[in-house]
């Protein structure tokens, strides 16, 4: 059910529902879910006691027009963070926070969306919708979304602009390059002590930048801060491809070498997830390519791990 | 009970003992504040102070022992540190029961081997005081317990007792003589060799540094134990101890969330990053 609604009115229903966040990039989406800082818990020091308060400090938000990509990430970071035992901060931020993914018509040069089976016209988040003369095509996708607006005093979008939005999809994704890594996920046990993985982090510089515009990545610290009486406690951003990640206080790292923090990194994400989620931890937009500051492409380091698992 | 497994029980500092000779080791009994912790030997919390941060430590008493929890903790970082020169009185914030246990219905009805070495023994202590506790559930029990030198081995009181004790065979041993040391000397898996513990009925537990691990398994193996019959509780650095902060993982599992208590069977479907 697509329904054709004027910008303006649809903006307007947004707009009850909450504070409209218009972002881009991927870095973003994720912030407003697992925030980089975010305190959690507030403590006072009294003379023979401690006064602990949880701390919250979230609302109302609509997050606007991000592509599906980026509303994919949104549901593998799910898988994560609301299986048991439920994290409680992301899923209340999961539940005040209405998704509306715009069909992605501008690909860039990094993505690759289509080789992990998804699309950019993918119909994810809590509305979809396409833009078209001052109109929207919009579809609601879940239970929330259709109490958004009484969709149902909208006329559907007729079968020609239906068609037009099916045609629009099939020349975005010929836009985007396509590779094939079907069964990788499996394969990369078996080269788990390859020389490969030398190869591949050779050039990291271990800046963890890929790690932190990734937005499926979510690794985080628990840091305290102490002030004289008071203090907090909060969750942040951290990254596996730091050495002090999984530095032990006896002085043993078991990834301590460059090469095991890539691996860790990749098999994470395509091997590891699928194991436990049948999903790749990866959507393919591409971020980590364009960010990098060495040039690491992810892409390549897939298919050279495909020859390599084939070998 | 929380329902938020971010956020701590209070917990008072009820009191302090050292453990060691050296006064590395030092052993702490808390109070949970109108709370109760409910537990099974092997798992562990995350005993925090507040404004320090939080590490996680292997509850080193039974359950049985009563609703008190005891720690033995080595001082080596921030949080040791501190919390070895914390007072009586004092309160921290635990986070707690965290992993899984080793099983103990499973071991219902046959011989327990238990073998440890140094400050691993910890959590050793909580299970063979809960099959102590239970005596009459399980058959022969042996224990193999090491430490560098007299000094560093940990409960020696308790120890002592349990040598005296008819329901139980327990070897301790130092890894080279030392004035006034009467007992076995030798490492551990040496020790383990001469004791030869029939495997047949047995199922093993194995706790102790990875250069004591590496040796001991292969004396196992040499007696016949199978890999789905031996236990071991593995450590890495821990954040968020309930399986969502990342760091921990071997493979697909992580060891705060799916251990930290594993047969050889299962790390042997894993891979090799520890």
């Amino acid at each position: 059910m697509m329904k054709k609604i004027k910008k303006e009115d649809f903006l307007d229903y947004l707009k009850n529902w909450g504070k409209i966040v218009e972002i881009e990039e991927g870095i973003d989406v994720k912030d407003l879910f697992l925030p980089k800082e975010e305190i959690y818990l507030v403590f006072h020091k009294k003379k023979d006691s401690v006064e602990q308060d949880e701390f919250r400090n979230i609302e109302r938000k609509v997050v606007f027009n991000i592509p599906p990509c980026y509303a994919k990430s949104i549901e593998l970071l799910d898988f994560n963070f609301l299986r048991e035992p439920l994290d409680s901060f992301y899923k209340e931020r999961r539940d005040s926070i209405l998704v509306v993914v715009k069909a992605c018509r501008n690909p860039h040069n990094f993505c690759f969306c289509t080789s992990l089976g998804n699309s950019p016209f993918d119909r994810k988040g809590d509305i979809f919708i396409f833009e078209k003369d001052g109109y929207y095509f919009a579809e609601p996708l879940t239970d929330r979304a259709k109490e958004v607006l009484a969709w149902d005093k909208y006329e559907d979008v007729s079968q020609d602009e239906f068609k037009e939005v099916e045609l629009e999809k099939q020349k975005v994704e010929k836009e985007i390059e396509k590779f094939d890594i079907v069964n990788l996920d499996k394969k990369l046990y078996s080269v788990f002590n390859d020389k490969i993985w030398k190869e591949l982090s050779f050039r990291c510089v271990n800046c963890g930048a890929c790690t932190f515009h990734c937005p499926v990545c979510y690794c985080f610290d628990i840091q305290d801060v102490d002030r004289t009486n008071w203090g907090y406690r909060e969750r942040v951003w951290d990254s596996c491809m730091f050495s002090i990640y999984s530095y032990e206080t006896s002085g043993h790292n078991p990834r301590a070498e460059r090469h095991a923090r890539m691996r860790n990194r990749i098999m994470h994400k395509f091997a590891y997830y699928p194991v436990s989620y049948k999903e790749y931890q990866c959507v393919g937009c591409g971020k980590c390519v364009e960010v990098c500051p060495t040039g690491f492409d992810i892409r390549e380091a897939l298919l050279r791990l495909k020859e390599v698992v084939n070998e | 009970m929380n329902n938020n497994p971010y956020m701590p029980f209070k917990a008072r500092l009820v009191g302090t003992k050292f453990e060691s000779e050296d006064r590395s080791l030092k052993t702490f009994e808390f109070e949970i504040i109108d709370d109760e912790i409910k537990y099974l030997p092997g798992q562990f919390c995350e005993v925090g102070i507040y404004g320090k941060g939080e590490a996680p430590f292997g509850i080193a008493t039974s359950p049985t022992e009563g609703k008190r929890l005891k720690f033995t903790i080595n001082k080596a970082g921030l949080v040791t540190s501190f919390l070895h020169e914390s007072n009586k009185g004092a309160i921290f914030g635990i986070r707690g029961p965290l992993g899984n246990y080793y099983p103990v219905e499973q071991f219902k009805g046959h011989n327990v081997l238990i073998v440890g070495g140094g400050f691993a023994f910890t959590t050793l202590r909580s299970l063979l005081i809960y099959l102590l506790d239970h005596r009459e559930e399980y058959k022969n029990i042996e224990v193999i317990y090491g430490a560098r030198e007299p000094g560093l081995l940990m409960y020696r009181d308790e120890l002592f007792e349990w040598e005296k004790r008819e329901d139980l065979n327990i070897h301790l041993t130092v890894d080279k003589e030392f004035p006034g040391w009467s007992g076995n000397v030798g490492f551990v898996p040496q020790v383990l060799e001469r004791v030869a513990p029939s495997s047949k009925d047995t199922y093993a537990v194995v706790c102790g540094p990875p250069v004591m691990i590496k040796f001991t398994l292969p004396v196992l193996k040499t007696l016949d134990f199978k890999s789905d019959r031996v236990y071991t509780s593995l450590e890495k650095r821990m954040k968020c101890g309930i399986g969502k902060c990342g760091r921990c993982n071997i493979g697909h599992v992580y060891i705060c969330k799916d251990g930290p208590v594993f047969s050889l069977q299962e790390l042997e479907h894993l891979p090799p990053d520890i």
